[in-house]
């Protein structure tokens, strides 16, 4: 921690500058829910934070720039339980807070060669060219702790992560990029997500194993990390340019999911409470990728296509003594979408994105499927997504409105009990330079054996308060 | 020899009545050329942009910014815009390669996104002044126009747009300077015929060039106004190339 504050002042020395974001979010939840998952109340406190973002940036001599960001987070959530949780100098509980170093980072332009970029550090490197929901932005884990925040700040956001990158910027038409990731980073879960994932397998092994009903299970879950190694650790590489008009992309990303999946279940039914060990790890993928941006008719559209290419992944159920791939050998997920500001009174500009396959979805083999893998909800099979979004601004600068519906599709055949959405209201309101209130909710409807559905339950208002400096 | 003195005489004095005729030789659409012209004779130029938003009850918002322009012949100009103030825009990047080839850059996301023509008729950054409005002039390219009036110092043109032109004025009144060739007042109109804006601009010579330093906005349906003012202004710079690219527009505003 003492790091990070030296970090910050140490360029205040130098010709830096200093800028943030104090934030206050909070969110209450509109519907009862009696899951075993996060039961609430209507009206009750989903989650308060608050967060005080601070940077430094700066330049040195002609061509080095610095940045860096660190994030005071306080989670503002009941955290007294007993008296001595009261106590101390630092107050204790009562001031409870986490110091992030969010990015940290120097880039050299014309790094010994005058058209090649060096940026090197903790930093967000993002691919891809659709609008917030990428398939080809992999460099970075995605940050699933802060997405179930339902913080509009971190919608489809991921970690920076230390990394080497190099660009050549050879003409308008072509330049190359290369990233190297110093080690392998897996996708952040908020807090209680891996408990609840233990308690959904013991229930699933209930309903499975009918010998264990009435039985004791104890789930242990085990991880199993890639090995540290350079030549094992997160690269990528990418062509991109400028040919008729077309903005494009090529690249290749060699690397693991950023998200665990399992590798093997074994149980010991001689003991009481019977052990089930879960092993998960994370299997190595390739992704080659095409993206594409450009505009028809004053029509804004753009395009991202990726080829995944996972290794062969062995699912062991030792339970059931069943072996089998977990992926199939190569799969597609793509994004493509278009934009329009129609010219009514400030103009409303809408937007419309197809999605196939979310951030969290793989292609898994049918026996796979069959084996419990890729079911609805999180970590499932490649599904088809809409998003449509409309923003106008009421009084330019001052109010803005917006909507966003995300609609999802299982099973065009049976569409009525297999779709899912989530809409989402907002209101954004400037009363002054730099200060912004945003206001919105979150409404989900779907048949619980869908991918939205298991979050029904979880309607919300949230307000976001956020001050610039 | 005096039947040819008479002539040169009645000549003369046709020719000095001439002079004043001789000016409305010239054409609507010859003045936006000249207009045109005028704009795009720098070969390049930088500036530092004040940028105050006033609403109708009279509050205020500045935006600061830097500028820089190259003149491409035959070519749409390049622009880039880069915000130095206030903090919540502070390092917004925006670059104009041609008409229908935009990019903004957002330091919140890291990212720069291409944005396509459509949005020409947004605000820019919350101004009276759309994309469309910000981007080079190029008159002659958009627009046809017809001398209405003229006076000792002034060109009142009426301007109707070409068929075919997605500019977002079908009709535009312009007062043009005679001197300078620059448009003091234009007045912009809406589908409907109806008065939609008005820009007022104060401008002097700098150096070889005349240039525009001040210009007031009012949007009259929104009773609102933007006021802009140019400081350090460059000309002929040298900017190279470079300086327009998405490279340059992720830099760090210095």
């Amino acid at each position: 921690m003492n790091g990070i504050l030296f970090a910050l002042i140490l360029p205040l020395s130098l010709n830096a500058s200093v800028g943030g974001k104090l934030r206050y979010y909070t969110t209450i939840f509109t519907t009862d829910s009696q899951e075993f998952f996060y039961p609430h109340r209507a009206g009750k406190f989903y989650l308060n934070k608050g967060d005080a973002r601070i940077h430094v940036e700066g330049t040195v001599g002609e061509n080095i720039d610095y940045f860096i960001r660190a994030d005071f987070i306080y989670m503002d959530v009941p955290s007294v339980e007993k008296l001595s949780d009261t106590e101390g100098i630092g107050w204790g509980k009562i001031n409870s807070f986490d110091l992030v170093l969010y990015e940290a980072y120097f880039k050299v332009e014309g790094f010994g060669l005058e058209n090649l970029d060096l940026k090197l550090g903790k930093q967000r490197l993002k691919w891809g060219k659709a609008d917030k929901i990428h398939v080809l932005d992999n460099i970075n884990p995605s940050d699933w702790a802060n997405f179930v925040t339902f913080d509009p700040d971190y919608f489809g956001e991921s970690i920076p992560t230390p990394v080497l990158s190099l660009t050549y910027y050879f003409s308008d038409y072509v330049n190359l990029e290369v990233n190297y990731t110093f080690s392998f980073k897996p996708a952040s879960f908020p807090l209680g997500f891996w408990e609840m994932a233990g308690e959904v397998m013991r229930r699933e092994l209930v309903e499975e194993f009918p010998l264990f009903e009435g039985s004791s299970i104890n789930v242990v879950q085990n991880l199993e990390m890639p090995a540290w190694r350079p030549d094992n650790n997160p690269w990528g590489i990418r062509l991109f340019g400028t040919v008729f008009n077309i903005d494009y992309a090529l690249s290749y990303f060699r690397g693991f999911f950023d998200m665990p999946v399992i590798s093997e279940i074994s149980g010991n039914i001689q003991t009481f409470p019977v052990a089930v060990s879960v092993t998960y790890g994370y299997p190595s993928l390739q992704v080659v990728g095409l993206e594409f941006s450009g505009e028809l008719f004053s029509i804004g559209w753009w395009g991202e296509l990726g080829i995944f290419i996972p290794e062969d992944w062995k699912f062991k159920n030792l339970l059931t003594s069943e072996t089998c791939s977990a992926f199939e050998k190569a799969y597609v997920k793509f994004v493509a979408g278009l934009d329009y500001t129609f010219s009514v009174g400030n103009g409303i500009y809408t937007n419309f994105q197809y999605i196939h396959g979310f951030f969290d979805e793989m292609d898994f083999t049918q026996r796979a499927e069959n084996s419990g893998l890729g079911r609805p909800g999180f970590e499932s099979e490649i599904e088809d997504y809409y998003l449509m979004r409309g923003e106008y601004q009421v009084i330019s600068e001052v109010l803005k409105v917006g909507l966003s519906f995300l609609l999802n599709v299982s099973d065009y055949s049976d569409f009525l009990d297999s779709n899912s959405y989530a809409i989402f209201p907002e209101l954004e309101y400037y009363p002054v330079d730099s200060l912004s209130i945003k206001a919105g909710s979150m409404i989900v409807d779907g048949k619980p054996s869908t991918k939205f559905g298991l979050f029904k339950k979880f309607d919300m208002v949230y307000v976001l308060a956020e001050f610039t400096f | 020899m005096k039947t040819c003195f008479k002539y040169l005489v009645v000549a003369g004095v046709f020719s000095g009545l001439l002079i004043p005729l001789s000016s409305l030789a010239i054409t609507g659409d010859e003045i936006l050329t000249k207009v045109d012209e005028t704009f795009s004779a720098p070969r390049d130029q930088e500036m530092t942009m004040v940028m105050t938003l006033v609403d109708k009850r009279g509050n205020k918002k500045v935006r600061k910014m830097k500028v820089w322009q190259k003149t491409i012949p035959g070519k749409d100009d390049w622009r880039l815009i880069k915000f130095i103030s206030p903090p919540d825009v502070r390092g917004v990047g925006f670059l104009v390669l041609a008409d229908d080839r935009m990019y903004l850059y957002m330091p919140a996301f890291k990212k720069v996104r291409r944005i396509a023509s459509h949005t020409k008729n947004e605000s820019f950054m919350g101004s009276d002044l759309s994309y469309d409005d910000m981007s080079t002039s190029h008159y002659e390219k958009h627009y046809t126009a017809e001398i209405v009036k003229e006076d000792e110092n002034f060109y009142y043109l009426k301007a109707e747009r070409k068929k075919g032109s997605d500019k977002p004025y079908p009709t535009m009144d312009l007062k043009i300077d005679k001197r300078s060739w620059f448009p003091v007042e234009i007045k912009k109109y809406d589908e409907g015929g109806n008065l939609w804006k008005v820009f007022r601009a104060k401008h002097r010579k700098i150096g070889k060039y005349w240039a525009m330093v001040e210009m007031e906005v009012e949007d009259v349906k929104k009773e609102h106004r933007t006021l802009l003012k140019m400081e350090n202004i460059e000309f002929d710079t040298g900017l190279p190339d470079k300086l327009f690219t998405q490279r340059n527009l992720k830099r760090r505003v210095r």
